[in-house]
């Protein structure tokens, strides 16, 4: 875990560093277009100001120490602000956005899985295989743009944001709150489509191949009846790599966010993050990749923990006697 | 002869693969007595376990059971109702309910695999238990660690919160065997229960089942492929052949005079103590055929030392009756059955 | 033919035929193929398919609406005519929004024919040639199948065009994170020990970054003036940086499975030297699983190429890829009025859908017992 994270951090740095020059020449070639022109000892004094001076292994640690200890990010170059003060206002609304499309998937996914998987080769199975398939063939770029589409023809506009315009300065309220639902289920749509579309498929094969093991007939065999049949035994063992998705979904809903985000102007990390991204504004940038990362890691963290409580094997034998 | 506990006639069952439909099963004829113990012996891919799980309808799709009926008489016999088959039942009728697992306790080939993984024993047990006699949770817990001490389950008071994973093959076994016996059941089917095992745990297993059936005055219905098991617990035996019963007998006429060339061949190649030192045992030559290109006529004949050309490949082979419940399913004794 | 024939047939037949058989039995699987098969000619051809060169442009008819190709005409000067041809357009201009909308004019016939003389290009980059497979017979008249684009280039084109890059960045990236995984994958399960121990934390390190935060960073820090080919070559290095690691997970397990079989210690024993048993003995056995993860693993990088330069993060015009594209449909103004820039929206979502299921047929045929 520790080692985890200490391995996105240096991957992050590299990330900033990639792009030729550093903050200061981006400072000073912003000064120069003013018609301001820094002298070398002011360019020096920068540096050393903000920790740019010496190797790049001292540089890492400056950066390092520097978000550890004093929780500085840096600084962002296009808001000209620290990039904390840009981040943390919006990363709450992020957070909202990918656990309720979440909470959503989940929700959706996991009765439509296990009905594909019980009645595998019906009507309803083959239209759930061919929607999932098609879900998630489809970036989810396209299918705002289809959604768009649908919306200018149908109403004329796009519903953007995340509140009416009457709504957003108002202190919450059950009115501010049902007309936030009203805008949320657009980036639901849009960003959740493809982690249904992938848990769907997981939980279906799972299930199909929990169905067919020896237990399950033992089970039947001992005149379990087949609703309790179906809870207790298949589902309970097919709900573990559900569970162990988090680690996946998570990241794939923040994603998703940059596309929803850049689309429908939403609050939240993705646009700043793709602005940053083109205007090379590589702290910014860095900083949201670490946070998005961060909240992957603690994601696979709280799924590991699940799963740890839901399977004894895991309990009892570690994961090495899971797995066999 | 008096009333059979379970018939089964004409049974067929099959599989739908992408090559066509595989009759596992080809009309099959098999009835088990009660207190009495039926082995069902032959090569793997012969049927014979299709056949067990055909009884408590346990085929899964692409299988399914075409036609036949398996008639249960064990409420006629025990006083409690009508016999009633099997096959005809609704899939949701209490009856069918109440002999998985009440009047018929069945145990599988791998026992570890047949026990959910996730939860312990005790549980398993104990739902099987709350299903068949209505106990409380409380009730059904102690009667569980009865159970599994009867079994020979050694610290049964601790084990059954034990995970399945965390038990040996032969104890699951065991956990398997209780479950079966939750409801007294009378009848207990035991497919290829010692296959997975080591052969001293086999041996303790049998003796298990033995001692259990003497205990319990159950009927027992043997799968297997080991002849050395059915010599030993058998009372009745059935020779099965690419989804045939090819001949019937009881154990001791079936070692004493087999009929049957196929029961012949698996005899002469069963390896006995002295006598087959220093020569190599006899095979029976060639393969079961794939079941999907099942020789024309009968069955067994391009790998029968006596097959008739001209007739045993060509025409389905009639089954002979000797008497007192023996049968064989081959030509050479159709003059024989003449003369009786 | 007789059964026993077929029988004769079956035990005779080599690995890759009997995955072979049972591939073609699965349906989907098999006509994605040949869907792939078209694709890959659309690649190799795409100069002679494209009615137009890559950099044609037509400002006379920019975002004019796709035309049906028609076999007859029934009211031109003769009355009924065969004749395969498209109706020309006709333009209107919004008096107040001074915006030009285009519409399929009956009475102006547009001339289509195959193998046209058009624009002069280089087949293979080698060939110089100016025959197209369809065209306007005169090289001037517009015949737009799919529509234009808001700069007036044909879609069509365009698409074609597309279609070489994007896939190519797919099929590329794949081999390159292969060549990566497979080396990796392979020394790591070959070996154990503490060679599988390094391996297999570098891999969870890299997989627990998640991946298009790092495409994207790793494609902001490319200069903005690189020239397009530079790009594509980067974008498919970074997408394979990334993505060999399921990969070399998968090459490392089966080799794993396969290090105490008997062939592996007897090639072993026969003198053969590590790096023969591992490419030459064991790869091969199981080589039609690593055609399927392959081919799994494709669409994922299409998807992400695809991605990344819509975002504006990728691929760059005058480099055409879907992505690129797309960007064409983001501004919902134009999109309403022009619902056929998703077009090469269809063709991500087609491409996808066929590798996935030829990767699915190809790893049921190469494992008969897994369902």
């Amino acid at each position: 875990m520790a080692a985890t994270l200490l391995a996105i951090s240096l991957v992050v740095f590299v990330i900033i560093n990639l792009p030729p020059g550093d903050y200061v020449t981006a400072l000073q070639s912003r000064y120069a277009a003013q018609g301001q022109n820094l002298t070398l000892q002011d360019i020096e004094n920068l540096r050393v100001r903000y920790g740019l001076d010496g190797n790049l292994l001292q540089q890492y640690w400056h950066w390092f120490t520097q978000i550890v200890v004093h929780g500085d990010l840096g600084m962002s170059f296009e808001h000209e602000k620290p990039v904390s003060q840009v981040i943390a206002p919006r990363l709450g609304w992020t957070l909202a956005v990918s656990v309720i499309t979440l909470l959503v998937t989940w929700a959706l996914a996991f009765p439509i899985g296990i009905y594909s998987a019980v009645k595998q080769h019906s009507v309803g199975d083959y239209a759930v295989t061919t929607v999932s398939f098609l879900g998630l063939a489809t970036p989810n770029f396209l299918i705002a743009l289809v959604f768009i589409y649908f919306s200018v023809t149908w109403f004329g506009s796009v519903p953007s944001g995340l509140c009416s315009p009457e709504w957003c300065d108002a202190s919450w309220n059950l009115g501010k709150l049902l007309d936030l639902l009203g805008h949320l289920w657009i980036p639901m749509l849009v960003i959740g489509t493809a982690g249904v579309a992938g848990l769907v498929r997981i939980i279906r094969n799972n299930l199909l191949d929990e169905l067919r093991r020896p237990y399950v007939t033992a089970a039947r065999a001992r005149g379990v009846p087949e609703g309790p049949l179906l809870r207790r035994y298949p589902l309970r063992v097919a709900l573990n790599p559900f569970v162990s998705t988090i680690g996946w979904v998570l990241p794939l809903l923040l994603v998703g966010d940059i596309v929803v985000g850049q689309i429908l102007s939403l609050p939240t990390l993705g646009p700043i993050l793709l602005g940053s991204l083109k205007s090379q504004d590589m702290y910014l940038a860095g900083s949201i990749i670490m946070v998005l990362s961060v909240v992957t890691v603690i994601g696979t963290l709280i799924s590991d923990l699940l799963l740890g409580w839901l399977d004894p094997r895991i309990r009892l034998m570690g994961a090495q006697g899971a797995r066999q | 002869m008096e009333q059979p506990l379970l018939e089964i006639s004409g049974l067929h069952t099959s599989f739908g693969t992408y090559d066509g439909k595989v009759r596992a099963v080809d009309g099959v004829d098999l009835s088990v007595h009660a207190g009495r113990t039926l082995c069902v012996v032959g090569e793997s891919g012969c049927g014979k376990s299709v056949t067990a799980r055909s009884i408590l309808r346990l085929v899964e799709e692409p299988g399914s059971i075409d036609a036949g009926t398996i008639t249960w008489n064990g409420d006629l016999l025990e006083g409690t109702g009508e016999p009633f088959d099997v096959l005809a039942l609704d899939p949701k009728d209490k009856r069918l309910q109440k002999l998985r697992g009440g009047d018929i306790g069945m145990i599988f080939q791998e026992p570890a695999a047949s026990l959910l993984p996730l939860r312990t024993v005790g549980a398993q047990l104990v739902e099987t238990l709350r299903i068949h006699t209505g106990l409380d949770k409380k009730a059904a817990r102690a009667k569980a660690i009865e159970l599994l001490d009867t079994v020979g389950i050694p610290d049964a008071g601790r084990r059954v919160d034990a995970y399945p994973f965390q038990l040996s093959g032969g104890m699951c076994q065991r956990v398997m065997i209780a479950i079966a016996l939750c409801a007294n059941p009378s009848l207990l089917i035991a497919d290829e229960p010692t296959t997975a095992l080591d052969v001293t745990t086999q041996a303790r297993i049998l003796d298990l089942i033995r001692s259990l059936q003497a205990e319990h005055h159950m009927a027992v219905m043997f799968i297997t492929h080991d002849l050395g098991v059915v010599a030993e617990l058998a009372d009745e035996v059935a020779v099965m052949y690419l989804g045939r019963v090819v001949e019937r007998a009881s154990v001791e006429e079936l070692f004493a005079d087999p009929k049957h060339p196929y029961t012949k061949a698996l005899l002469a190649s069963v390896p006995v103590l002295g006598r087959d030192r220093g020569r190599d045992l006899p095979t029976i030559p060639g393969a079961v055929p794939g079941p999907l290109h099942r020789p024309g006529g009968c069955s067994f004949h391009p790998r029968c030392a006596e097959a008739i050309a001209g007739t045993c490949d060509v025409e389905a082979p009639p089954e002979v009756d000797f008497g007192g419940g023996r049968t064989a399913e081959c030509v050479l004794y159709e003059t024989e059955e003449a003369r009786t | 033919m007789s059964v026993a024939n077929a029988e004769m047939k079956r035990t005779r037949a080599s690995q890759r035929k009997l995955v072979w058989w049972a591939f073609k039995k699965h349906r989907l699987a098999y006509f994605s193929a040949w869907l792939l098969a078209a694709m890959l000619i659309v690649i190799a051809l795409c100069e002679f398919i494209a009615p137009f060169n890559a950099r044609h442009r037509d400002s006379e008819y920019t975002t004019a609406p796709p035309q049906v190709l028609k076999l007859w005409d029934t009211d031109g000067p003769d009355g009924f005519e065969f004749g395969l041809h498209v109706d020309g357009y006709t333009s209107e201009q919004d008096p107040r929004s001074l915006r030009i909308t285009y519409e399929p004019d009956p009475e102006d016939r547009v001339d289509v024919g195959f193998f046209v003389k058009g624009e002069e290009y280089e087949l293979f980059g080698l060939i110089p040639m100016d025959r197209h497979l369809i065209g306007p017979e005169d090289p001037d008249d517009p015949m737009y199948l799919f529509g234009t684009t808001t700069d007036g280039q044909d879609l069509l084109s365009q698409l074609v065009y597309a279609t070489r890059v994007s896939a190519s960045v797919g099929i590329i990236g794949v081999l390159l994170a292969f060549l990566l995984g497979i080396v990796l994958g392979a020394v790591s399960g070959y070996f154990g020990g503490w060679i599988d121990n390094t391996v297999q934390r570098i891999i969870e390190l890299i997989m627990s970054v998640p991946s298009i935060p790092l495409w994207l960073g790793l494609a902001a820090a490319m200069p903005a003036q690189m020239g397009p080919v530079a790009r594509y070559f980067i974008i498919t290095t970074i997408l394979a940086l990334v993505a060999w690691t399921g990969l070399a997970r998968e090459v490392r397990g089966r080799f794993l499975a396969l290090r105490n079989e008997e062939f592996v210690t007897s090639a072993l024993l026969d003198g053969s030297g590590h790096a023969r048993v591992m490419f030459r003995h064991m790869l091969p056995s199981f080589s039609s699983h690593i055609i399927a993860a392959l081919s799994l693993s494709i669409p994922g990088m299409i998807l992400a190429e695809t991605a990344l330069s819509w975002l504006g993060m990728g691929l760059r015009p005058p480099a055409v890829s879907w992505g690129v594209q797309l960007q064409d449909a983001s501004k919902w103004s134009v999109l309403s009025g022009a619902p056929w820039l998703l077009i090469p929206g269809i063709c991500v979502v087609l491409v996808v859908l066929a590798f996935n299921f030829v990767g699915d047929g190809l790893r049921d045929a190469a494992d008969p017992y897994k369902h």
